[in-house]
C-alpha cells in the first residue's frame, strides 16, 4: 500500500503537495486541542523558564555568561551528545535486525522477541545495575571467561566507564528504537519485495532497494526518539559511567535540587534546548527527516523532488552493486537475521534473568550466587500496604496520561500530517521539545502552573504533566505511520458513500491502530517510569511505584525492588504475549 | 535500622537459614560460574542470624521507653497537647518508617496531633517552589546545612520555639547547634567503610591510608556528585590537621586537587546514590570507599563484613525548620520540641539510623549501637564537622562558595 508513495511517482507526489499547500485543509483543525494543551502546560512554564534564565525582575545575561566562563560545561555537553550518537548507533544496528525478523517471523518468534526486547524498560535500575555487575564486573560472568580461555592476565574494566554507559543504556532505549520501526514495517506490502525478486533482484537487493527505503521513516521515528531520550537520562550514566561520564542533565538536575539554582539550570535548558533544536534542523538538512515523517513544508517541494530524484538513481546504483556482489555472498538459506536477531535477544533477557533470579534469593543484599531461596522480597512488597497503594496509583496515573496523549498526541499526528499548515518544522521541534528538556526542570516549571489552579498535589495534576511529556512519543510514532496511510483508500470509500465518520471507522482507525497502541504503550510507560514530575508535581503527597523503588535505592539496600520488578516483567510479558497470539488469531 | 525491621528479621532469620543451609549443596552448578564470595558471606550472614537475636533482645528492651512514657502522659497532660493536624516532610523509604513508629505514632497518642507525613527524595527545592508561588503545603521540613543559609535569607522559615522545649533538651543539645531559624534533625557522616574479608583486623585507619595503595592495595570508591567530602579527605590524606580544613578556601582545593589526581586511578567506582557503597563492598566490587555512616551501619547491624573508620568522618547536619505561611505552624513546633526529647531522640535513632543532636539520647540506645554512631564520645572526637555556612555564603561575584567548589569539581571530573 505504501510502495506508491516513495521514489516512482515522487515527482507527482511532491507537485500535488505543492499545489494543496497554499491552504490548510480541514485536517488542520484537528492540531487544536493539542495546541492549547500545549500551550497552556508547556508553552507558558517553558516562557517562564526563559525569564527564569535571564534573571527577570533584574535582566541579565550573566547565567549565560557564566556557562561560557568554564569549559566545563561546554564538555559536559559534548559528552552528552557523544554518549547519545553512541548509543543511539549501537542501538540503531542492533535494533534493525530485530524489527526486521518481528516484522518477518511467526507469531511465536514475535511473541518472543517482543518479550526480549520491552522487559528490559520494567528491571529497576539498581537492580538492573546489580545485574550488569554480575555479569561485567570484575568478578563477573564475562571477565571469569576470559579469564579462564587466558585471553586476558587480569580482569578487564568493563563498568563503571564510557563502556559500561553505553551497554546499560543501548539495552534499555531498545523499545523505544524497534517498535516504531516495527509498526512501520508491518505495513510495508510484502508483495513489492516479491516483484522485485521475480524481476530479478537478489534477497539482498530487494531488501536495499525496497524495504529498507520504505522503513526508513520507522528508524527516523525510532532513531530522533532513542536520541532524545539519551540526553535526558541521568540515573543509568550515573550508575555505570565513569567520573567523567557527566551528561548535562545530571548538572542541571543538580543545580535544580542540590544547589537551587534555578536561573542557572534554566540557562543551562536553554543552551541544550537550542544545541539540540540546530542539530536536528543540521540533520534535516542532509537527511530529510519532516519529510520521511510524512510532513513536509509546502516550499520545499521542488527541492525535495529534486532529492528524491537523486536519491532514487542513487538507490539504482547500490541496487545493481549489490546484485554483482550477491553471488559472492555466502547464503545462509534466509535463516540469518532470524537467528542473529534471537541471539541478540537472548543478550537482551541476559540481566532480566539475573533480576528474577535476585528477587527469589533469601540475602537481604544482591549477592550472587543466591545463598538459599526465599518469597521474602515478595512478602515485603504484598505485606506493605505502601508498596501496594503506590502500584494503584501509578497506575491509576499512568493510564490517565496514556489515554489523554493518545487522544491529543493522535490528533496532533493527523492534524501536523495532513493539515498542510506552514511551518511544520517548526511545530513538530515545539512538540518533541517538552522531551529535549531536561524533565525536572519542566516539572519545576508545570509545578508553577499548577499550584495556581490548586492541582498540586493530585493524580489528575500529575497526570497532567506526564501528559505534556508523552505526547511526543505518540505524535511521532502515529505520524511516522500516517505517512504510508494512502488517502486514496480514503477517497474510494468517501466515493462510494461513506461519511467522515464511517471512513474513519472503516478505513482509517483499523490502519493506524497498531501504531496508536504501540504509542499508548509508551505514554503509559513514560508516566509510569517517572521519578521526577511526582518529585515536585506530587508535593510529597503522591506516592508512586517508581518513586518507591527510587526511595530503595537512596535510603536502603533492600532487594525488594528485585520483586517488584520482576512483578511488572510478568505482567508486561503476559501482555505481549497475549496479545501476540490474539491478535494472530482474529486476522486468521 | 528501624525496629521493625529488626524485629522482622529475627524472627524471619532462623528457618531462612536453615533453607540457604539445606541448598547449598544443589547450588554448587551455579556456584561454578562465580566463586569470589558466597563462602565467606554466608558463614557471616548465618552468624549474623545469632547476632540478630541479642540485637533483638536489645531492642525489646528500648522499646519499654515509649511505653513509659505513654503511661505517664495518661496521668498528666503533657505541655505539647494539642489538635488538628501537622504535615511532615521526611525522606521516604525506611527512614519514614522509623519515624512513623518511633516519633509521629508516640507523638500523636502524647499531643493528640494527627501526623500527615509527606516524603519526597528533597525538601529543598518543593520548599522553594511553594515559597515563590506562595501557597505552602507543608509545616515543616529537613533543609541541608549549606542550603539553609540561602533560603533563610529568602525569609522562608519562623523561628524555633525553644519555650516549648525539656529542660533535659536544652541541657543535652550543644547551644551552637541551637540556630534561631533551625535545629539539626541529625547528623550524617561520611566515612571511610572497608572490607574485612580483604584487610581482617589490620584494615586502614585513616583517610592516609586510603591513599596508601601499596600498604592497601585494591580498587576504591568515592562519591561522585558532591566534592566537599573528597576535598576534606584529601587534605587529610595531605597531612593537612583537622582543624584547618575549614573554610575550603581556593588553594586548599587545589591542593585537594591535586592530591586527588593521585588517587583517581585507583578509584574504579565514584559512587552516586547512598545505597551503593556497601554493596560495592560486599560485591567485591571496591576493598574500600567513602560510605554513608547510617548505610555502612544498617548493613553492618546486618552481618556485611564492613568495618567503618570514624577519623576523618565528615559530619554535617540536616536542619527542621518551621515553614513560613504553613497551615499548621503551632504543631510543627511542638512536634520539634518533642523529637529532641531524649527518650524520643533515642526513638528516632534507631528508626532511622541517623543520631539527632541530643547526648542524653545514649543512655536509652541499646549498648551495642551507640558505638557505632557519631554521637558517640569516642567517635565524636575523631570526627570533622563541616561548616555549612560558610558553604551557603555568598562571595563577591554573586555565587555561594558551594556554587564555587561545585564548578572546580566538575571542572576536574570533565577534564
Amino acid at each position: 500500500m505504501a510502495g506508491t508513495v516513495i521514489f516512482p511517482t515522487s515527482k507527482v507526489a511532491s507537485e500535488s503537495t505543492r499545489s494543496q499547500s497554499a491552504r490548510p485543509t480541514a485536517w488542520a483543525w484537528l492540531l487544536l486541542p493539542g495546541s492549547v494543551f500545549l500551550t497552556v502546560l508547556f508553552i507558558v512554564p517553558l516562557g517562564g523558564l526563559l525569564l527564569l534564565s535571564l534573571g527577570v525582575p533584574d535582566w541579565t545575561l550573566a547565567n549565560f555568561v557564566r556557562i561560557g566562563d568554564n569549559p566545563a560545561y561546554l564538555a559536559v555537553l559534548r559528552t552528552t551528545l557523544e554518549i547519545s550518537l553512541s548509543v543511539t548507533a549501537l542501538a540503531f544496528v542492533l535494533s534493525y535486525p530485530i524489527a526486521y525478523a518481528l516484522t518477518t517471523g511467526g507469531r511465536m518468534m514475535r511473541a518472543f522477541l517482543l518479550t526480549a526486547v520491552v522487559l528490559p524498560y520494567f528491571t529497576s535500575v539498581l537492580a538492573r545495575t546489580f545485574a550488569w555487575t554480575i555479569l561485567l564486573g570484575r568478578g563477573g560472568v564475562v571477565n571469569d571467561i576470559l579469564l579462564r580461555f587466558g585471553l586476558i592476565s587480569q580482569p578487564v574494566s568493563l563498568l563503571y566507564n564510557r563502556f559500561g554507559v553505553i551497554i546499560g543504556m543501548t539495552h534499555i532505549i531498545m523499545p523505544l528504537m524497534i517498535l516504531p520501526m516495527y509498526t512501520v514495517m508491518s505495513s510495508i506490502d510484502q508483495k513489492l519485495l516479491r516483484a522485485a525478486r521475480a524481476n530479478g533482484a537478489s534477497p539482498l537487493v530487494a531488501f536495499l532497494t525496497i524495504f529498507l527505503p520504505l522503513s526508513l521513516p520507522g528508524v527516523i521515528a525510532g532513531v530522533l526518539l532513542a536520541f532524545i531520550y539519551c540526553l535526558g537520562s541521568y540515573i543509568t550514566p550515573a550508575l555505570l559511567g565513569g567520573v567523567s561520564d557527566l551528561t548535562i542533565t545530571m548538572e542541571i538536575s543538580s543545580q535544580v535540587v542540590e544547589q537551587l539554582n534555578w536561573n542557572f539550570a534554566a540557562a543551562l535548558s536553554i543552551v541544550l534546548l537550542a544545541a539540540v533544536l540546530v542539530i536536528l534542523w543540521v540533520g534535516s538538512r542532509f537527511f530529510p527527516i519532516e519529510q520521511l515523517l510524512g510532513v513536509s513544508d509546502g516550499k520545499a517541494g521542488s527541492e525535495t523532488a529534486a532529492r528524491h530524484q537523486i536519491g532514487t538513481q542513487w538507490l539504482m546504483r547500490v541496487g545493481s552493486a549489490a546484485n554483482a556482489l550477491d553471488r559472492w555472498l555466502p547464503s545462509l538459506g534466509g535463516r540469518g537475521v532470524p537467528i542473529l536477531a534471537s541471539s541478540l535477544a537472548v543478550l537482551l533477557l541476559l540481566p532480566v534473568v539475573i533480576v528474577a533470579y535476585l528477587s527469589f534469593s533469601a540475602s537481604s543484599y544482591f549477592v550472587f550466587p543466591a545463598p538459599g531461596y526465599s518469597l521474602h522480597n515478595y512478602q515485603a512488597y504484598f505485606g506493605d500496604a505502601l508498596w501496594v497503594r503506590a502500584t494503584f496509583a501509578s497506575i491509576r496515573v499512568a493510564l490517565m496520561a496514556a489515554a489523554m496523549a493518545t487522544v491529543l498526541g493522535g490528533m496532533l499526528a493527523f492534524g501536523l500530517s495532513r493539515g498542510r499548515i506552514r511551518g511544520r518544522g517548526a511545530m513538530i521541534a515545539l512538540v518533541l521539545s517538552p522531551i529535549i528538556l531536561p524533565t525536572v526542570v519542566v516539572a519545576v516549571a508545570t509545578y508553577f502552573v499548577l499550584a495556581r489552579v490548586g492541582l498540586q498535589g493530585t493524580e489528575f495534576g500529575l497526570a497532567l504533566g506526564h501528559t505534556v511529556h508523552a505526547i511526543p512519543f505518540v505524535v511521532v510514532i502515529v505520524i511516522a505511520n500516517l505517512r504510508d496511510l494512502n488517502p486514496t483508500y480514503e477517497r474510494a470509500a468517501r466515493s462510494l458513500g461513506a461519511g467522515p465518520l464511517a471512513t474513519f471507522r472503516t478505513i482509517i482507525a483499523p490502519l493506524v491502530m497498531p501504531s496508536l497502541i504501540v504509542a499508548a504503550f509508551f505514554a503509559f510507560l513514560t508516566s509510569f517510569d517517572d521519578v521526577v514530575y511526582v518529585l515536585f508535581l506530587g508535593i510529597g503527597k503522591l506516592t508512586t511505584l517508581p518513586m518507591r523503588m527510587w526511595e530503595g535505592i537512596k535510603q536502603d539496600i533492600s532487594p525488594t525492588i528485585s520483586a517488584v520488578a520482576t512483578l511488572q516483567m510478568m505482567f508486561a510479558a503476559i501482555v505481549i504475549v497475549l496479545s501476540v497470539l490474539l491478535g494472530r488469531r482474529k486476522t486468521t | 535500622m528501624a525496629r521493625k525491621r529488626l524485629i522482622e528479621e529475627g524472627v524471619r532469620s532462623q528457618p531462612r537459614v536453615r533453607g540457604a543451609a539445606k541448598e547449598d549443596s544443589s547450588l554448587d552448578d551455579v556456584r561454578v560460574i562465580k566463586h569470589t564470595m558466597d563462602d565467606p558471606m554466608n558463614g557471616r550472614l548465618r552468624r549474623s542470624g545469632f547476632s540478630r537475636r541479642t540485637l533483638l533482645q536489645a531492642a525489646a528492651a528500648a522499646m519499654t521507653v515509649p511505653v513509659i512514657a505513654r503511661a505517664t502522659n495518661a496521668f498528666a497532660q503533657d505541655k505539647l497537647a494539642g489538635s488538628g493536624e501537622v504535615v511532615v516532610f521526611s525522606n521516604g523509604g525506611s527512614f519514614t518508617q522509623g519515624l512513623r513508629k518511633y516519633v509521629f505514632e508516640p507523638f500523636t497518642k502524647t499531643t493528640g496531633i494527627t501526623v500527615v507525613d509527606v516524603t519526597a527524595d528533597f525538601a529543598e527545592p518543593q520548599v522553594k517552589a511553594m515559597n515563590q508561588v506562595g501557597r505552602v503545603d507543608w509545616d515543616t521540613a529537613l533543609i541541608q546545612g549549606a542550603l539553609y543559609p540561602a533560603m533563610h535569607e529568602a525569609g522562608m522559615f519562623e523561628p524555633i520555639d525553644y519555650s516549648l522545649w525539656d529542660a533535659e533538651s536544652l541541657e543535652g543539645t550543644p547551644q551552637v547547634l541551637r540556630l534561631k531559624y533551625a535545629v539539626p534533625v541529625f547528623g550524617s557522616a561520611q566515612l571511610l567503610a572497608y572490607d574485612e574479608r580483604v584487610f581482617g583486623k589490620n584494615g586502614p585507619t585513616s583517610w592516609s591510608d586510603f591513599w596508601n595503595v601499596k600498604a592497601f592495595p585494591g580498587p576504591r570508591g568515592l562519591y561522585a556528585p558532591v566534592p566537599k567530602h573528597n576535598l576534606e579527605f584529601a587534605l587529610l590524606a595531605d597531612g593537612m590537621s583537622k582543624s584547618d580544613l575549614w573554610p575550603l578556601s581556593d588553594d586548599k582545593v587545589d591542593r585537594a586537587l591535586k592530591k586527588l589526581d593521585e588517587i583517581k586511578p585507583y578509584v574504579s567506582k565514584w559512587w552516586t546514590a547512598g545505597g551503593e557503597p556497601p554493596q560495592l563492598l560486599i560485591n567485591r566490587e571496591v576493598v574500600m570507599s567513602s560510605c554513608p555512616d547510617g548505610r555502612a551501619i544498617v548493613a553492618i547491624r546486618q552481618g556485611a563484613p564492613i568495618r567503618m573508620v570514624w577519623d576523618g568522618a565528615h559530619v554535617n547536619y540536616t536542619y527542621w525548620t518551621v515553614l513560613k505561611g504553613g497551615p499548621n505552624n503551632k504543631n510543627a513546633q511542638r512536634l520539634i520540641a518533642y523529637v529532641n526529647r531524649a527518650a524520643i531522640a533515642a526513638g528516632f535513632t534507631q528508626g532511622t539510623g541517623y543520631p539527632g543532636p541530643n547526648v542524653n539520647q545514649l543512655r536509652y540506645l541499646p549498648s551495642d549501637l551507640a558505638p557505632l554512631l557519631s554521637i558517640y564520645p569516642e567517635n565524636a572526637s575523631k570526627v570533622v564537622h563541616e561548616d555549612s555556612a560558610w558553604l551557603g555564603a555568598k562571595r563577591p561575584d554573586g555565587k555561594t562558595n558551594l556554587d564555587r567548589i561545585q564548578e572546580r569539581w566538575l571542572q576536574w571530573r570533565a577534564q
